[in-house]
């Protein structure tokens, strides 16, 4: 393996006729992180993964996974990559042992921890795939793209369907792979998911990559909203210093908390709370204000 | 690697083959059953109140030709594999060319594959070669059915075992052609049921081309564009001599529309 990115592309783009479905997508993956890859569907998330396994051809731009070109050098590339893709890619009536062992076999690289995987993420290998929940399919794919020994994964909303159970199980497996110094390109279009997996994460819009930031700076300056209803007396705008009120009505105070939260709930709890949501902001908003506030600043 | 996609398409396909081989076998094995009760039939009286381009269509290329005048035995032999054997062929070859890609990408399995170190080539030429070893199983199942048959039935009239292989190689390399035409077609389309749609188009139009040229001389250019042109059982039975130019034909379409597959196979983006 070469010292170079895991992943870099430069001024990758890609169309459909008059269509553009990526534009001059510039954007280096470090070796042992995990990169969330967000946006909303029809960002150019799944476009972006399929040029990197050389599924596609790029309009203009390259791309190169440890310093290999994927597509003047594809299988070379590929022998460095393992891909879940976001559609079922399974065969239906396969007993799912028998699927994993064949793409185990069929994959050209060698295979690690799937009886563990299988373990962890509760798997029953006995079932024909047919006859398995959306959540256990996902499953399925996820050990098959896992199973595969290599520095780079690739994975496609990976948790789609999975319970939240799974989810943490799955994260946590995630993590130590980073540990062992694997890289981790996962799409999603879900902020809070890209929060709780990843390291950094960058923001897709409309086929163009708006931002990249570490999940840790975002999170630090993530507003949410606060909507409470209160029996009794109301906090002042003195109580909730750090928040900023929004609205005031009929003992309903709507607000918004920059960053950490605990401050504003240790007051709440001082008051009669009969009602209490929390909005969390769409994922171009939270991109936008911090941007917002960088530029401010 | 290579090895393990070969084993995993057979493995995919076997059902579908097994019950292909054995149907064949079934088919081949009723034609010659039925022989003894259809040889007091006179076929040949039948046959002289079709049309021209019906006799072609049901006794094949070489219908009028002496040997084969003069032998009911021929005649009904010709009748029967004419009939269905390349229809069956020409389906197989649809089906399991075309599906080279197209089953795989309408069942979001071909980005997986194509995402493992491999080449596009190498790929589409492991699930040809898939496709050959299962269409060389399914002829053999045709042609022990037929000599077995002729074994068993063709009494005082039996044909030789050579011709009757070679009459099946004649039908592989058709199979081949055909599978290789539908491949094609599936690395422009991908979408299974527009490759499948748009191969039976093609196998539809070769046979109107076929027939049309066998009775129209000024269109008979038409027929040499059609593979059944080049499937000729009864002049091997009848003769005993095999079509070479025939065979190479039909191998030639093969390999080109092999070669153009794989060229189109390696620039197409593959997009759900």
């Amino acid at each position: 393996m070469t010292e170079a990115p895991p992943i870099v592309t430069e001024a990758l783009s890609k169309s459909y006729g008059s269509v553009r479905a990526l534009t001059d997508l510039s954007l280096t993956v470090e070796r042992g992180e995990i990169f969330g890859f967000l946006g909303p569907n029809g960002a150019g998330k799944t476009t972006t993964a399929r040029l990197l396994l050389g599924l596609m051809r790029p309009t203009s731009g390259s791309a190169r996974i440890f310093g290999t070109d994927v597509h003047a050098e594809g299988p070379a590339a590929r022998r460095s990559v393992s891909y879940q893709p976001s559609a079922d890619a399974l065969y239906e009536s396969t007993r799912v042992a028998a699927y994993l062992r064949a793409f185990a076999r069929m994959g050209g690289v060698p295979v690690h921890r799937t009886d563990e995987l299988i373990e962890r993420l509760d798997l029953d290998t006995s079932r024909r795939i047919k006859a398995l929940s959306t959540g256990n399919r996902q499953k399925v794919a996820i050990v098959r793209a896992l199973q595969a020994d290599v520095p780079l994964y690739l994975l496609d909303e990976p948790t789609r369907g999975l319970d939240p159970l799974v989810q943490q199980e799955f994260g946590r497996i995630l993590a130590e792979y980073r540990d062992e110094g694997r890289t981790i390109f996962l799409s999603t279009h879900i902020l809070s998911e890209a929060e709780h997996l990843c390291d950094r994460v960058g923001l897709l819009r409309e086929g163009r990559l708006v931002a990249v930031e570490r999940v840790d700076v975002l999170t630090e300056s993530r507003v949410r909203r606060f909507h409470a209803r209160f029996a009794g007396p109301t906090p002042t705008d003195d109580d909730l210093a750090g928040a900023t009120v929004v609205s005031r009505i009929d003992g309903a105070i709507s607000f918004e908390v920059t960053g950490s939260v605990d401050r504003v709930i240790k007051t709440l709890a001082r008051f009669e709370v009969t009602d209490l949501t929390v909005d969390e902001p769409s994922l171009e908003d939270a991109f936008l204000r911090y941007y917002d506030q960088q530029a401010a600043t | 690697m290579t090895i393990h996609l070969l084993l995993h398409t057979l493995r995919h396909r076997r059902l579908a083959m097994f019950w292909f081989t054995v149907g064949l076998f079934i088919l081949a094995l009723l034609v010659m059953a039925l022989w003894p009760s259809s040889r007091d039939l006179d076929l040949d009286a039948f046959l002289e109140t079709m049309p021209e381009a019906a006799r072609a269509a049901f006794l094949g290329r070489g219908f009028d030709s002496p040997a084969i005048e003069q032998s009911a035995f021929l005649q009904y032999l010709g009748s029967q594999l004419t009939t269905w054997l390349p229809i069956l062929a020409a389906y197989f070859g649809m089906w399991a060319g075309g599906g080279t890609i197209a089953r795989a990408y309408g069942r979001h399995t071909l980005d997986a594959l194509l995402a493992q170190p491999i080449t596009r080539e190498r790929f589409l030429l492991t699930r040809l070669s898939a496709v050959a070893l299962g269409a060389a199983i399914i002829v053999a199942g045709s042609m022990v059915g037929l000599l077995l048959g002729v074994a068993a039935w063709a009494g005082d009239t039996p044909i030789a075992a050579r011709d009757i292989v070679l009459v099946h190689v004649q039908l592989l390399l058709f199979g081949l052609a055909a599978a290789a035409i539908s491949a094609v077609v599936a690395t422009v389309l991908l979408e299974p049921g527009r490759t499948y749609g748009v191969s039976a188009l093609i196998v539809v139009a070769m046979y109107v081309f076929y027939l049309v040229a066998e009775v129209v001389e000024p269109l008979e250019w038409l027929g040499y564009v059609s593979l059944f042109r080049y499937w000729r059982p009864l002049e091997q039975f009848a003769t005993g001599e095999f079509a070479w130019t025939e065979a190479v034909v039909l191998a030639a379409t093969a390999v080109v529309a092999t070669g153009l597959a794989v060229v189109l196979f390696r620039r197409r983006d593959i997009v759900t």
